[in-house]
């Protein structure tokens, strides 16, 4: 995993990235060695192809493809060779639900190439549904998980508040979504993610200014 | 084991390979008493000083194109050991299965090389986590190091990486470390080749997939 976050952070181009990891999950693969460190080097090689794509300005059906193709990897992986560690398998499913509630956070904000063409439905295509998966398929597992998964936790307030706000400009929800990105903020200067906490504190300027 | 570097290293990493007890104590004496047998590739004093002075080099180890290695300046002043493409290939091909602890080496070295090039790019703010990151630049939840691992025993002393000369230097800006990471990027592709890893499976390395 070093060797591609290495690339990721030095390298200016995301598809020599992407094509990296692919080919360490082939080699990985071909080294025919089955058991739950290896898995979780795929899937977590999975997961970071992911990450690298949804944060590229690109093509919207292209980008669903790939994410859905990943995604779908994953799913297989999961189920050949289940991770024993619980917490580990949630840690993988609230990665991967959060990845694509992302995308659909952005697509719906249009940050994406050609969105008319892209074939999904349009249940999807509302904040509503990134706020469904947030809720029902991070926060839930979220609950369970130790303190090790504060960042998530708090990534996923972030993104549950940007959302609300981007659909719903109520002024009961400011009292409820300022304590939530508070909290979160806080998280993120304990563990030193600087770019989240401003990011966080920009959205609590927003929240104000609704 | 220099040559054990397709990309070649600085003086700075050989002195690294030396701290971490993968070269003897006596590898300057060695060095320099390879250099000086190796007829071909002696250089004159005329050709030292347009290739740079060597005051800051051992006396007796100095820049010029020898039979088994290329010694050279590099884009940021430091002297580099770069191997000769033929040497290398026999190495790689040959001197795998005889020699696997220079692949452990090499394999260990590198990997502690990555992972301070994250620290330091975090460190210093050249980059900083993403709301979806989903790499080794977070660490927390799946993504951090599993404190069981070999390497994590080996290199890691509450919670602090071994220090190595990257976290002595100081950098303005992200493009110094982009230029180590440049001069690097053979060297780390050459970790994931196959048959590599197939020796690495089948001997001692077994400890870096438990």
């Amino acid at each position: 995993m070093a060797i591609p976050t290495c690339s990721k952070i030095y390298s200016t181009r995301a598809e020599g990235t992407i094509s990296l990891a692919s080919t360490i999950i082939g080699k990985v693969h071909e080294l025919g060695v089955v058991n739950e460190r290896t898995t979780m080097l795929k899937i977590k090689l999975h997961l970071f192809i992911m990450a690298v794509a949804v944060n590229q300005k690109q093509e919207a059906e292209t980008l669903y493809n790939t994410l859905f193709a990943e995604i779908e990897m994953i799913d297989k992986l999961k189920l050949s060779d289940p991770p024993e560690n619980e917490e580990w398998l949630n840690g993988i499913n609230v990665a991967l639900n959060f990845t694509k509630a992302y995308f659909f956070y952005k697509l719906k904000r249009g940050k994406y190439a050609n969105i008319d063409h892209i074939h999904v439905s349009e249940e999807q295509k509302r904040f509503h549904s990134v706020e469904k998966i947030l809720k029902y398929n991070c926060n839930k597992l979220l609950e369970q998980m130790s303190s090790n998964f504060d960042v998530q936790r708090a990534s996923v307030a972030l993104l549950i508040s940007k959302t609300k706000m981007s659909y719903s400009k109520q002024e009961k929800l400011k009292g409820q979504l300022e304590t939530e990105l508070k909290n979160a903020s806080s998280i993120f200067a304990a563990k030193n993610c600087k770019k989240l906490e401003l990011k966080t504190h920009y959205t609590l300027a927003e929240l104000q200014l609704m | 084991m220099l040559n054990n570097f397709p990309s070649g290293v600085v003086w700075e990493d050989i002195e690294e390979l030396f701290n971490l007890k993968f070269l003897s104590s006596g590898w300057r004496g060695t060095l320099a008493r390879l250099l000086s047998q190796d007829q071909v590739g002696n250089t004159t004093p005329e050709e030292n000083d347009e290739n740079g002075s060597d005051r800051n080099l051992e006396p007796e180890i100095k820049p010029g194109n020898y039979f088994w290695i290329v010694i050279a300046k590099s884009a940021n002043a430091n002297i580099y050991f770069k191997p000769a493409q033929s040497v290398y290939q026999v190495i790689s091909k040959s001197l795998r299965n005889e020699f696997p602890e220079w692949l452990f080496a090499r394999i260990e070295y590198l990997t502690l090389f990555a992972l301070t090039l994250i620290e330091r790019a975090k460190v210093h703010y050249f980059y900083s986590e993403q709301l979806v990151e989903n790499s080794i630049v977070s660490d927390h939840g799946i993504w951090s190091l599993r404190q069981s691992n070999y390497f994590y025993k080996k290199h890691f002393t509450e919670g602090k990486m071994t220090s190595i000369y990257l976290q002595r230097m100081t950098f303005d800006g992200i493009k110094g470390l982009l230029t180590i990471f440049q001069e690097q990027e053979t060297n780390f592709l050459c970790c994931l080749d196959l048959n590599m890893l197939k020796v690495l499976l089948s001997s001692d390395g077994i400890k870096y997939f438990l």
